[in-house]
């Protein structure tokens, strides 16, 4: 019996023993820092949770400390209480890790978890790595570049900055949602990188528009928000044109004022003389006015001019100095006449000298209509209407030479729609001496106004010598008069004429009269050589009868077209006058 | 008075032309040529003349003759008078029809209706220095006719184009063009062409309108150069 008893106690010690022996062997416990990456003194949000995982026993106390960076973390229970432990009971309420200096390298901050028993005995050990972020510095992007913000930043109002915070320690990782921007100029969100879109003008070099990232700490970018517009563009900004536009004026009554654009004003266009090195002259103002300099250039994608190379503004009182700036576009002039456009986007950057980011856009400028003539226009257009250019730069689209230019007009004006006045062969535009230019374009091409010879004349002269023409007038007269035998009163005979095609009439030998032939006392063309937009003249070597081949008289030689314009039996008695052209109202 | 009809029938003789018959109205008029030579073939030279439409002064005197210039030139109703102020404006005319306005002083187009087969008719008044320059005026748009001479014809007195001091209208469509001047004034109506379009303006009217403005706007010649 005894021996039973004996051997019950020794079991129980055996059994003791081992419970005691295999808790000991046991007993293990874990720490997690989740995320491993902390703010530097971030608040509650930052905190990373600390967890533990005991295995062996609900006993004892958990004991916490970091090494390697001592101080760089703490500990927080779930009430934001710094603790050192805590009880293995409370092992799974909610336990904060806070970070309090930045590393100085990754994972540098070990995290030691020590489990031990009510007799303060070690039952066992963990630990983890943490790293205490901080934003270093931010920068922005420079090209392909990254530049560290340092002082004031400037830029162009309406332009986009790309920043970048950068960690502490350099080979960390953020913790997660870090860094936060934030800051007057509306960063918002977290990440790495932010672009950040400036659209409010600094009202002073003061008026610091900001951008900040935190990670525990702030970093912030003070920017000075600058606007930068071109307000006014000269063409013609120069006495002459070697080098600048042609004076022109919309019409009889309106002047075309210099600066030709005016931003939220007056857009007016521009003329040059072909295949003409030119500048043109822009001013511009800058917002805040204390700004003092700001690089600007101009971009288009059309092919008139081109772009406009950087020049380096001066600013005073927000204004440029000198007040226009000289600009070299590009291209030179087009190289034969025409009309377009073009519109530039300008360009800054570099405000106040600083090198950030790429360069913005400002305003815009146009669309510029831009005439190209062939050479400096000639009365009765030397100071050419543009109511003129709009239809002789369309005509003489290309043209290179004056007499191809103007044999387009005398083509244009042929088939504008007129017709011949069968009447009388009376002018429309005739004004006590002058040509009604203004009525005329008025009602361009009205088959009801007829006009004659001495109309179309002007009216070649007109529009090619707005291109740089030199046309004069020609007056065909016949010098066989007839005298009357009782009063010997000598009148003007006038000549009898081929076949002829007048402006918007059928092959004739007499546009007046049916079956008839009646004279002409004069006929106007313009001159040198013959350019007759009053009628086409029969080429087909029989220019007495029909059929016919129709051929405008353009750069012809008065001999030629007096065989085929006027009757064999009158051509030797008929010369022709050279004139200026009328002057145009 | 000479004339040669609107329209005349030349015949040729031979092909040196040294004798012209003409045949106008049933009359034969036997005509002696002047100044028949040839003229070197161009180009000319380009030395320009003022401006002068239709230019040469030599044809004016040939023009002066062929409308009996001399008979009428300088004549007023209302002597020593002149006009420095046109007594109308453009908006006199918008009971014709709409008015667009080339000059104010005074050129404008009247539109009676938007069809573009209803005549329009344009007017244009200018004040010249002296009643005989304002006939001269009339005398030079005539020239510019390419058609020779008489394209227009002087209004007859009495008669329904009997306005201003002297008259001219169109001989085949009298109200497509007519011009008179009252004293030193210079009247131009033109109508749309005659072959495209109906004229329901009553020019007649129109001119007559205008005529009595003028005569309204006349003042003495002395006063005028007393001010």
């Amino acid at each position: 019996m005894r021996i039973m008893r004996n051997r019950v106690w020794v079991g129980l010690a055996v059994l003791f023993v081992l419970l005691v022996c295999n808790t000991a062997d046991a007993c293990t416990i874990e720490v997690d820092v989740e995320g491993d990456y902390v703010a530097k003194s971030g608040d509650q949000s930052d905190y990373l949770p600390l967890t533990f995982e005991v295995t062996g026993t609900t006993e004892g106390k958990i004991y916490l400390e970091s090494s390697n960076g001592g101080g760089e973390v703490r500990f927080r229970d779930e009430g934001y209480n710094i603790v050192t432990w805590l009880d293995v009971a409370d092992r799974n309420k909610n336990f904060w890790v806070e970070g309090i200096t930045e590393s100085s390298a990754a994972a540098d901050v070990t995290v030691t978890a020590t489990l031990k028993d009510t007799d303060e005995n070690t039952l066992g050990t963990n630990t983890d790595t943490v790293t205490v972020v901080k934003v270093n510095k931010v920068q922005y992007q420079s090209g392909a570049n990254w530049v560290d913000v340092s002082g004031t930043l400037y830029v162009s109002k309406g332009s986009t900055v790309t920043f970048k915070a950068v960690p502490a320690p350099a080979a960390a990782s953020w913790p997660s949602g870090k860094p936060v921007w934030g800051g007057t100029a509306g960063a918002t969100g977290t990440g790495t990188m932010k672009a950040v879109t400036f659209n409010t003008v600094s009202s002073n070099l003061t008026d610091f528009k900001t951008v900040t990232a935190e990670c525990g700490n702030t970093i912030t970018a003070n920017v000075i928000v600058v606007q930068v517009e071109v307000t006014h563009i000269k063409f013609d900004h120069a006495a002459g044109h070697a080098a600048d536009g042609i004076d022109i004026r919309e019409n009889n009554s309106t002047n075309i004022t210099v600066p030709e654009w005016v931003k939220g004003g007056q857009n007016k266009p521009g003329a040059y003389t072909k295949s003409t090195n030119v500048t043109i002259k822009a001013r511009f103002t800058v917002s805040p006015s204390a700004i003092t300099s700001a690089k600007v250039r101009a971009t288009t994608a059309d092919a008139i001019l081109g772009n406009l190379g950087e020049q380096t503004i001066t600013f005073a009182s927000g204004v440029s100095t000198p007040e226009y700036v000289s600009f070299t576009p590009t291209n030179a002039t087009p190289g034969a006449v025409g009309k377009g456009t073009v519109t530039w986007q300008w360009r800054t950057k570099h405000i106040e000298g600083s090198d950030l980011g790429d360069e913005a856009n400002i305003n815009s400028s146009g669309p510029h209509t831009i005439y190209t003539v062939l050479a400096t226009p000639t009365a009765p257009m030397a100071e050419p209407w543009t109511e003129v250019l709009d239809k002789s730069c369309v005509w003489a689209n290309g043209q290179t030479t004056t007499t191809g230019a103007a044999g387009k007009v005398t083509d244009s004006i042929y088939t504008s729609g007129y017709e011949y006045d069968n009447v009388g062969g009376a002018p429309q535009y005739y004004d006590g001496g002058d040509f009604n230019l203004t009525e005329c374009l008025s009602e361009w091409g009205d088959d009801t106004c007829d006009i004659n010879c001495w109309d179309c004349a002007q009216m070649v002269a007109i529009f090619s010598n707005a291109l740089g023409c030199t046309l004069q007038t020609y007056h065909i007269t016949c010098s066989c008069n007839l005298q009357c035998p009782s009063c010997h009163h000598v009148f003007t005979r006038g000549y009898l004429l081929n076949q002829i095609k007048p402006i918007g009439r059928d092959w004739t030998n007499d546009p007046f009269t049916a079956n008839c032939r009646n004279l002409f006392t004069y006929h106007e063309t313009a001159w040198p050589n013959i350019y007759d937009a009053c009628l086409q003249v029969d080429s087909d070597g029989n220019p007495i009868m029909q059929p016919c081949i129709g051929e405008q008289p353009k750069n012809m030689a008065f001999g030629d077209y007096r065989d085929k314009f006027v009757d064999p039996g009158d051509k030797t008695w008929v010369s022709g006058a050279a004139r200026a052209p009328a002057s145009v109202k | 008075m000479c004339h040669i009809a609107n329209h005349e029938r030349v015949v040729r003789v031979d092909s040196m032309l040294t004798v012209v018959f003409i045949v106008s109205l049933g009359s034969v008029f036997l005509w002696s040529i002047s100044g028949c030579s040839s003229q070197p073939e161009g180009p000319i030279s380009a030395t320009a003349e003022k401006p002068q439409a239709p230019g040469l002064e030599k044809e004016m005197v040939r023009y002066k003759k062929s409308y009996g210039f001399a008979e009428w030139a300088g004549e007023t109703k209302v002597s020593g008078r002149h006009i420095v102020a046109l007594g109308i404006k453009p908006s006199d005319f918008t009971k014709w029809g709409k008015v667009k306005v080339y000059d104010p002083n005074l050129r404008l187009k009247i539109t009676p209706s938007p069809d573009k087969k209803i005549a329009r008719v344009k007017v244009s008044i200018t004040i010249m220095p002296s009643a005989i320059e304002a006939h001269e005026g009339i005398l030079r748009y005539l020239a510019l006719c390419t058609l020779p001479p008489p394209v227009f014809m002087k209004a007859e007195k009495e008669g329904r184009w009997d306005v201003g001091d002297v008259c001219f209208h169109l001989i085949q469509f009298p109200d497509r063009s007519v011009l008179f001047a009252r004293n030193n004034v210079l009247v131009h109506l033109r109508g749309t062409s005659p072959e495209d379009t109906e004229m329901r303006i009553d020019v007649a009217a129109l001119a007559k309108f205008i005529d009595k403005k003028l005569v309204a706007s006349l003042v003495p010649v002395k006063q005028e150069k007393e001010r």
